[in-house]
């Protein structure tokens, strides 16, 4: 067995899969998410969060639900966020990067748009547009979410993209594909993309880790996927999280590692879990395709 | 390219972002509520018109100019204040990380590469290398966190304050918490350009001459790898200034990130009829104009750098 990190990293996605599709039904999952607002020790009423007992595997947050079954209820919405906004950016990143190879003015685009985004911190900049109150009060913030979750990284994609395929065309295969009289579709479909495929494989997979990430920080900072608007007793009204997705738990974490550490350390575990799949995986499919197509360098 | 024309081009760009992001802060905000009877908040309507940007842009500029101050944060407690205040505070961690991160990072670099011959000590390394470049930092910053605190439960440690800023430990804190990930990213980069520049003519010409691996690698080595090397430095440097955000959350360390965050988002909770505006957009703008002058800088060091110490014109050796 060569190839260990792929295997670890599969095994590990498969385990993500199952809870994502039959998280609900597993026998130690309370899929109704219920509240348990007190709990009775003796005479002493405990109110949540529960730190970790034989009940609640992991602890409780603070509504009382059970913090296991939340984090396996959340692995669907959390994959699902990663999937959507990796797949997003390689929708359009690989056409712009391919065509920055071939159009100088684009490419002129590409790169001095890279330029100007490399004095902004990305985190920065997605709070701030956060804030716009057109995109603050929808009511498709997840949607807005995606969006602008993809759009902050679509010019480093489309670079890496475009150079992969300048490497690729400078090849002496190509040029021997050239001049025997290949034509431009033939060319592209037979010569450049079966080895630009295995590079977009591994950078996509590597893209969702960044992805996770990105969400986790944004998640410190109080930004959420998806919320509500409640009623609080002075008039006001807060904003409340409404995901289920894994950074969601981290929004109060430097309180909650004073008083309940099992929210964030859980949630951090498993959001870290999930990184580490994902880059092992990218790590394995790196060397998977070096050794089917005995790559060099 | 001339030196001029790079730095030029640097900071023209520079220009670009900061007045993309002062177009968004002084975006008009006024929303209107939607609410049903009992003034319970329904929806929030939001039409946009260039004029009012355009009067917000004006407005905060004659401000500027009329009063020449950045306005309050809040009554008695100028704006100012609390700039110099918080920078100072956030300044006395960033600097210190990313010096740290940088020299211990390329020693690191050059240790591994060192000891690369060895397997005993590389392979452990590598593992280290990737597991610390893997897992999220605030992994590491949580982990640190509950084990000082273990420490002390059971009388190992005296006491030490994780959260806040105003004693000596948490600016020690917050600069390790800082410097982790970027050290290590140093540390793999400075070691893969090592190891590119392995089996090159002049390193066999220098073998062959009979010069000491030690002399080799710290000589003619490291002179050509710092040159790739010193171009991360603006990639450390972005991650540091974003990581800011997220280490003083995590630390109720109150300085510029805290701040920053604070002036730009408007916050989870709102008043129906109350206006969206980011109450201080004065502080938010100076905040911008500051992080990503402290980013142009390192952007201008890095190319100073880059020009003096390469031997050669990159563009005429690209093949």
């Amino acid at each position: 067995m060569k190839n260990i990190q792929l295997v670890i990293g599969l095994v590990f996605l498969a385990i993500f899969l199952v809870f994502a599709v039959f998280g609900a039904h597993l026998p130690f999952v309370d899929h109704e998410l219920k509240e348990e607002t007190m709990q009775m020790s003796g005479t002493k009423i405990i109110i949540p969060p529960y730190p970790p007992s034989k009940e609640h595997l992991l602890g409780s947050d603070n509504k009382g639900r059970d913090l296991l079954s939340l984090l396996i209820m959340g692995t669907k919405e959390t994959l699902l966020f990663v999937t959507l906004v990796a797949v997003i950016r390689y929708l359009i990143a690989v056409p712009l990067g391919m065509a920055a190879t071939i159009s100088k003015p684009i490419n002129a685009f590409l790169s001095s748009w890279n330029y100007i985004l490399s004095f902004i911190p990305p985190i920065f900049l997605v709070a701030l547009l956060l804030g716009i109150p057109f995109i603050y009060f929808s009511r498709f913030l997840p949607f807005w979410f995606v969006v602008i979750l993809s759009s902050i990284e679509v010019g480093r994609l489309a670079t890496i993209v475009k150079n992969d395929t300048k490497y690729v065309s400078n090849q002496l295969f190509v040029k021997a594909a050239i001049s025997t009289g290949c034509t431009r579709v033939k060319l592209f479909t037979r010569h450049i993309f079966p080895h630009l495929k295995s590079q977009l494989l591994t950078s996509f997979v590597n893209d969702m880790a960044r992805v996770l990430f990105l969400l986790s920080q944004l998640a410190v900072v109080q930004l959420f996927v998806d919320r509500k608007f409640t009623s609080e007793l002075d008039g006001s009204y807060s904003a409340e999280n409404t995901s289920l997705a894994y950074p969601m738990y981290l929004q109060s974490v430097s309180s909650d590692v004073w008083s309940s550490y099992w929210v964030p350390l859980s949630a951090v575990l498993f959001i870290s879990v999930m990184i580490i799949t994902f880059l092992l995986i990218a790590d394995g499919l790196k060397k998977y395709f070096k050794m089917k197509y005995r790559m060099l360098g | 390219m001339p030196l001029i024309f790079q730095l030029g081009k640097s900071i023209l760009a520079w220009m670009i972002a900061t007045l993309i992001i002062l177009f968004i802060i002084l975006m008009p905000r006024d929303v209107t509520y939607e609410t049903s009877t009992g003034n319970v908040f329904e929806d929030a309507q939001y039409h946009y018109s260039w004029a009012k940007h355009k009067d917000s842009f004006i407005t905060f500029f004659s401000y500027l100019e009329d009063n020449k101050s950045l306005g309050d944060y809040r009554p008695g407690y100028p704006n100012s204040e609390l700039l110099s205040r918080t920078l100072k505070k956030s300044l006395a961690i960033v600097l210190p990380a990313l010096i740290l991160s940088f020299t211990f990072g390329v020693l690191k670099g050059m240790m591994d590469y060192r000891f690369s011959k060895y397997k005993l000590w590389s392979y452990p390394a590598k593992g280290a290398t990737w597991l610390f470049l893997s897992i999220p930092d605030f992994f590491v910053v949580v982990g640190i966190q509950l084990l000082l605190m273990f420490l002390y439960s059971i009388g190992l440690l005296p006491h030490i304050t994780l959260f806040g800023s105003d004693n000596f430990e948490n600016v020690i804190l917050g600069i390790i918490y800082l410097s982790i990930y970027p050290l290590i990213f140093t540390a793999k980069m400075t070691y893969t350009s090592l190891e590119e520049e392995e089996g090159k003519d002049y390193i066999r010409t220098a073998y062959s001459k009979g010069m000491s691996f030690k002399k080799v690698v710290y000589i003619h080595i490291f002179r050509n790898a710092i040159i790739k090397i010193l171009q991360h430095l603006n990639t450390i440097s972005l991650f540091v200034l974003s990581n800011l955000f997220i280490i003083e959350k995590f630390t109720a360390y109150r300085g510029a990130g805290f701040y920053f965050m604070e002036a730009v988002y408007p916050g989870a909770s709102f008043v129906v009829g109350q206006s969206k505006d980011l109450g201080n957009a004065a502080l938010a703008i100076s905040y911008t104009v500051i992080f990503t002058l402290i980013i142009l800088m390192v952007h201008l060091l890095s190319q100073t750098c880059n020009y003096f110490l390469t031997p050669y014109d990159p563009e005429e050796d690209a093949f």
